[in-house]
């Protein structure tokens, strides 16, 4: 099956105005988004989403690589009107129009030429939909900050994408409003089978909404959510790799838990860098192992979702570390809060995002 | 002065054919001129505002300067153009109603460029990010921000018009005070003091008074939807 989005090598830059510098905003080696699929970029702010969602939404043009539509790449066809309105997007920063919410609604409808009869019919079921009926009449002075981001929403959903890109659909909204968003979005993820790209700083909506979630961190995308991100300098000792995190931490690495990237045979060695340990490939083993490798610790917080768990170990350096394992393996080991707990760093675990100098 | 004002409500209220025929004039000149600088300038402003060329800060620098140009020196400039020996000589515009309006056009067309390059500028980028996200083509995003930025623009176009309407240095100069064919509200005014016809200067300057009033009252209006 073909992908809905591919991102090949696309690079991003800006001229800072201020001092003239290039600044790269963006470096994705490779993304690929299937149809139907809806995936969570989460980071901290300034690590590159909104960049990535307006370089998908072809608001941007990437200074490198490629965007595939479909396998179509869209900047070699300029990246047509009609590919552009296949993915249209709620902006981090949407306002919206001078005009009465419901004018707002039909916009998109609007530019897109859709008969009178049909705009009427969209425009009732996406207001039932995020509950605007009161709402209708009203200008955006007239509107609360929760009120906007559903009418902002409104406009896209009732256009019923083939694919949707959503930067921050609930910033700055109160859980009332967040749940009729949320909602809003599965309804059309059922009913349409949208491809849901969303950015959001919020863990709890990217793992209840998504399917997948990716991280960036510093314009880089990499899988799975990036709790484990640490600061130091890799050596080498008795054949094995051994990380010193600035905050006392000490990692034993062995060389299989590496993902080198770019045809690299091993990872910087004596540089700062910053390596992201893969909270999916910390595997719990029993206490009783003794090995340099392990991570030893005491369980500080725990989150069930469905069969996985999410826990934060307080290792004995006292460095936090988070973990997601199976609900089995959970019950298996007797784990509970404050039990001790040894974790094993699976193949593949540690990805070494950049030299930090 | 009480008899004066007296004389010239009476002009006024009895709908004098003179003052009618003045203010009839200056408004029909002002309303074609204001008009025709709008369909130059508004689309002039916008484009300036919305694209990004070299020499673009020289060419607002430029406009920036024309909107503090002398009327008189417009008149000049024009009547070197449309004079018998101009180069547009043979359309025979000077002393002539659409000659007048030729160089109030001149005259308000950087008004009206320069406060809708403003205006437009103004309009937060954002709006226009929003109606591409939404899937508007270029000139939907045009069609856009122009609506965003009304208020905006039709202060501009208000703005220019009462300029027009109280001008005297241009209507002089291009028009030449012809009763019956030139003559506006502000000629007549210079024209009656310095014949001693105080009333009728009076009425008009009162007509005058009124309109620019009505301007300013329009103009705080529009000003005060643009707001939120």
């Amino acid at each position: 099956m073909t992908a809905r989005f591919s991102l090949r090598h696309v690079v991003r830059r800006y001229r800072e105005s201020r001092t003239g510098r290039t600044i790269e905003a963006l470096r994705v080696r490779q993304f690929d988004v299937e149809p139907g699929e809806i995936v969570a970029v989460v980071g901290g702010n300034g690590t590159g989403k909104s960049t990535l969602l307006e370089t998908m939404a072809m608001l941007q043009r990437p200074d490198e690589g490629q965007l595939l539509l479909d396998g179509r790449d869209v900047w070699r066809e300029n990246a047509s009107l009609a590919a552009r309105r296949r993915c249209p997007m709620l902006l981090q920063r949407s306002v919206l129009f001078r005009t009465t919410v419901i004018r707002n609604v039909m916009y998109g409808m609007k530019v897109r030429g859709l008969g009178r009869a049909e705009v009427r019919r969209r425009t009732d079921e996406v207001v039932r939909l995020l509950r605007l009926e009161e709402l209708v009449g009203r200008r955006r002075q007239e509107l609360s900050g929760g009120e906007r981001r559903r009418v902002a929403l409104a406009r896209l959903l009732v256009l019923k994408p083939e694919t949707l890109l959503l930067d921050e659909p609930t910033a700055h909204v109160d859980r009332a409003n967040e749940r009729i968003i949320e909602d809003a979005i599965r309804q059309l993820h059922c009913d349409v089978g949208t491809t849901v790209i969303l950015a959001s700083h919020n863990l709890r909506q990217a793992t209840t909404l998504a399917g997948r979630i990716v991280t960036l961190v510093g314009g880089r995308l990499l899988p799975g959510t990036l709790d484990n991100l640490f600061e130091g300098t890799l050596g080498s000792e008795d054949g094995r790799f051994v990380f010193r995190g600035r905050d006392g931490l000490v990692l034993h690495i062995a060389p299989e838990s590496f993902v080198l990237e770019n045809g690299d045979t091993s990872p910087p060695l004596d540089v700062p860098v910053q390596i992201a340990v893969d909270t999916g490939r910390l595997e719990i083993v029993a206490t009783s192992q003794p090995a340099a490798t392990l991570l030893r610790g005491r369980v500080g917080l725990v989150r069930q979702d469905d069969d996985r768990c999410r826990l934060q170990v307080r290792l004995d350096t006292d460095e936090r570390i988070y973990a997601e394992i199976p609900l089995s393996q959970y019950k298996q080991f007797g784990l509970n809060l404050g039990s001790d707990v040894c974790l094993r760093l699976a193949d593949r675990a540690v990805r070494v995002l950049e030299a930090t100098q | 002065m009480p008899d004066a004002l007296r004389n010239a409500l009476h002009l006024i209220f009895s709908l004098d054919e003179g003052v009618l025929q003045y203010a009839g004039r200056s408004l029909l000149i002002a309303m074609a001129a204001t008009l025709a600088a709008s369909l130059i300038g508004v689309p002039l402003g916008m484009i300036l505002a919305e694209r990004d060329f070299r020499g673009k800060r020289a060419v607002v620098t430029v406009l920036n300067t024309l909107l503090a140009m002398p009327t008189v020196v417009v008149g000049l400039l024009v009547y070197s153009f449309i004079s018998r020996t101009g180069p547009l000589g043979d359309l025979r515009l000077l002393h002539t109603v659409p000659g007048i309006i030729a160089g109030e056009v001149f005259l308000i067309l950087p008004i009206v460029t320069a406060f809708t390059l403003t205006a437009v500028s103004r309009t937060d980028r954002d709006v226009r990010i929003t109606a591409l996200a939404l899937g508007a083509n270029s000139r939907q995003v045009l069609w856009t921000v122009f609506c965003e930025s009304r208020f905006g623009i039709l202060a501009a176009v208000i703005a220019a018009f009462g300029r027009v309407v109280s001008e005297v240095g241009v209507a002089t100069i291009l028009g030449g005070n012809v009763d019956g064919f030139t003559r506006t509200m502000t000629t007549a005014i210079v024209l009656d003091l310095q014949m001693g016809e105080f009333a009728l200067a009076l009425a008009m300057g009162l007509v005058l008074l009124t309109i620019s009033l009505s301007i300013n009252v329009l103009f705080q209006y529009v000003q005060g939807g643009g707001s939120e």
